[in-house]
């Protein structure tokens, strides 16, 4: 574990010049050399005695009261320590589904759930209530993200395993409540992975994908959008897997996907402009994405509420583009999402609704049915005003 | 009743008519990127480690990733875990790199916050890691303990902390990912 620690930089400083004095620090038990298998407090420790997640890459994370959490991702589960045998190893190793939290205080780990084996199949359902608690299967390089108004996390896809089967690029969607540590599916296939995603329809979903550059989108209102652009994954009528070109919101406060812009086609390319047509963004994977704005607005929290206008920059990530071979890409983009800001809408009419309704109820009950209250407490002019303000909802 | 039967039938219909239908997106271009390896532009790359730096408007931070370099003088293209540190900042006239040749502009931003335009540039920060991009394919690299070596697929975080002074610090954290040394085709997986 790494850790870099920056000082607030004041308006005054040069944000380069403060980088350039820091270093980083090499945090808690850790191994240079790789490969190293978790410890799960199942095997006896020899000369360890804390818990440690096995060595791992493309696994989703989160930060929670204050602490770094971690689900799945490729790596290395439990083995007897001391086992150096590469070969021993590597039957540990593959598609994780456990959870991790690191404090950030004492630099412990703690396992608080999944598999300590790689390679588990999901559970989706179950009616019998001594059967195994749901939980996705193993797999690494998916979209995850928080709600921090329903105080969820979201797992989206990925590569890895279904209910049975071999391992493939899913699109089921799960959450697990961050103080249960219980998981729930949402949607999706719970079987068949690699397939293509539904682009039209009240029931449009997106296709099975890992590496999709994914960010969520806070609100204070109404619930956490995602938004999700390409991954490697399947379209229709395609024999491999594919560099996606498609944008995704996913609203968990109706469960829906809606796709945004963007191809159904697979490994669409990437150009650049003539002079004819503008610059168009193709098909793209493990593309670095980030939310273009300071991350003290990165909360719905700020002044101004829920946001409808997300500034995101694009950089890279695996595509093919006009007039070259290669796979791998440096060009920067600034996505701009303007997301329909109908749950806002929505809630301030339910809102203002509820408060007409009560407040002509009250004022009809005060004003009508007693009118000794009346006489008592309200002048005649004020209880007439409202008499006045609930004659509005007589031409509803 | 009739009242609320006919608000609760006008809030359904409008309930009826949301959703994100309504949403759209535009990419733009910013800047095309070289192959080459430059010190201002950060060489092509999948699965890089990003990050956020509070309190700065728009700066983000990266670290490796695996990367494709070409060497010009060599004639030869390399896949390879990369190790170096970059930030995308802010800049003003002042702090703009001079001379600097092609793909190292400084980049126009619309900033919808401020609806303002905001000039940004990167630069590599050579103390927070290794900027020759050659420098961890050794089959044998260096075991470094104050720089991480060069990986992909990292796991990464952001925290706050409040010191005792009562003044703020960011965290970045940094876990696993895996390096790939190419002269043999040696795949690891880093721990903690």
């Amino acid at each position: 574990m790494w850790r870099l620690t920056i000082p607030v930089v004041n308006e005054t400083q040069d944000v380069v010049e403060v980088f350039q004095s820091l270093r980083w620090e090499r945090i808690g038990w850790g191994s240079s050399t790789g490969n190293i298998t978790a410890g799960y407090g199942i095997y006896t420790a020899t000369n360890e005695s804390q818990p440690w997640p096995g060595a791992r890459q493309s696994a989703g994370t989160w930060t929670h009261n204050s602490n770094l959490w971690l689900f799945g991702g490729l790596g290395f589960g439990a083995a007897p320590l001391g086992d150096t045998d590469f070969s021993a190893v590597e039957a540990h190793f593959g598609y994780m589904n456990d959870i991790w939290e690191f404090d950030t205080e004492t630099f412990e780990w703690t396992w608080h759930s999944g598999s300590s084996l790689p390679h588990v199949y999901g559970v989706y359902e179950s009616d019998d209530i001594d059967a195994a608690p749901l939980s996705p299967g193993g797999r690494a390089k998916s979209s995850v993200w928080i709600s921090t108004l329903s105080y969820e996390l979201f797992v989206f896809g990925g590569y890895g395993f279904t209910k049975a089967g071999g391992a493939g690029y899913l699109d089921d969607l799960w959450k697990m409540n961050l103080g249960t540590l219980t998981w729930e599916w949402v949607g999706g296939r719970e079987t068949r992975p690699n397939q293509a995603g539904t682009y039209a329809g009240p029931a449009q979903w997106p296709g099975g994908r890992a590496g999709a550059a994914a960010l969520n989108v806070p609100r204070c209102t109404s619930e956490t959008l995602l938004f999700l652009y390409g991954g490697y994954g399947y379209t229709e009528d395609a024999l491999y897997q594919t560099r996606l070109g498609d944008a995704w919101l996913y609203n968990a406060s109706s469960e829906s996907w809606t796709f945004v812009v963007g191809s159904a086609e697979g490994n669409t390319v990437t150009s650049y402009g003539s002079a004819d047509e503008g610059p168009s963004l193709g098909g793209r994977a493990f593309s670095a994405l980030w939310r273009f704005a300071p991350v003290d607005k990165l909360s719905c929290f700020t002044e101004g509420g829920d946001i409808t206008t997300l500034s995101l920059l694009l950089f890279g990530g695996g595509g093919f583009r006009d007039g070259s071979t290669s796979e791998f890409q440096n060009d920067l983009w600034m996505l701009v999402v303007d997301i329909d800001g109908s749950d806002v809408w929505l809630t301030v009419v339910l809102v203002t609704a509820a408060l007409l309704l009560v407040g002509a109820a009250t004022t009809t009950i005060i004003c009508v049915c007693c009118p000794r209250v009346r006489k008592k407490f309200f002048r005649e002019s004020l209880c007439c005003r409202y008499r006045k303000y609930s004659r509005v909802f007589d031409v509803l | 009743m009739r009242q609320l039967a006919s608000l609760l039938a006008v809030v359904a219909v409008h309930f009826h008519q949301v959703g994100c239908q309504g949403s759209r997106l535009n990419a733009t271009l910013l800047a095309l990127g070289t192959d080459s390896f430059s010190a201002s532009w950060p060489n092509p790359r999948l699965e890089a480690a990003t990050w956020h730096v509070s309190k700065q408007q728009g700066t983000l931070a990266m670290f490796g990733g695996t990367g494709i370099y070409t060497d010009e003088t060599h004639s030869f293209e390399e896949t390879l875990n990369l190790a170096d540190f970059w930030l995308f900042h802010p800049v003003t006239n002042g702090t703009i790199r001079p001379n600097c040749s092609d793909h190292c502009d400084p980049v126009t931003v619309q900033d919808d916050d401020t609806n303002s335009h905001i000039t940004m540039q990167w630069t590599l920060v050579s103390n927070l890691g290794q900027d020759d991009p050659l420098a961890t394919t050794s089959s044998t690299p260096p075991i470094d303990t104050d720089k991480p070596r060069g990986r992909t697929g990292a796991l990464t975080w952001t925290t706050l902390r409040k010191g005792a002074d009562g003044s703020y610090s960011q965290e970045f954290w940094m876990f696993g990912g895996k390096v790939i040394w190419n002269t043999d085709l040696v795949y690891v997986i880093l721990s903690p």
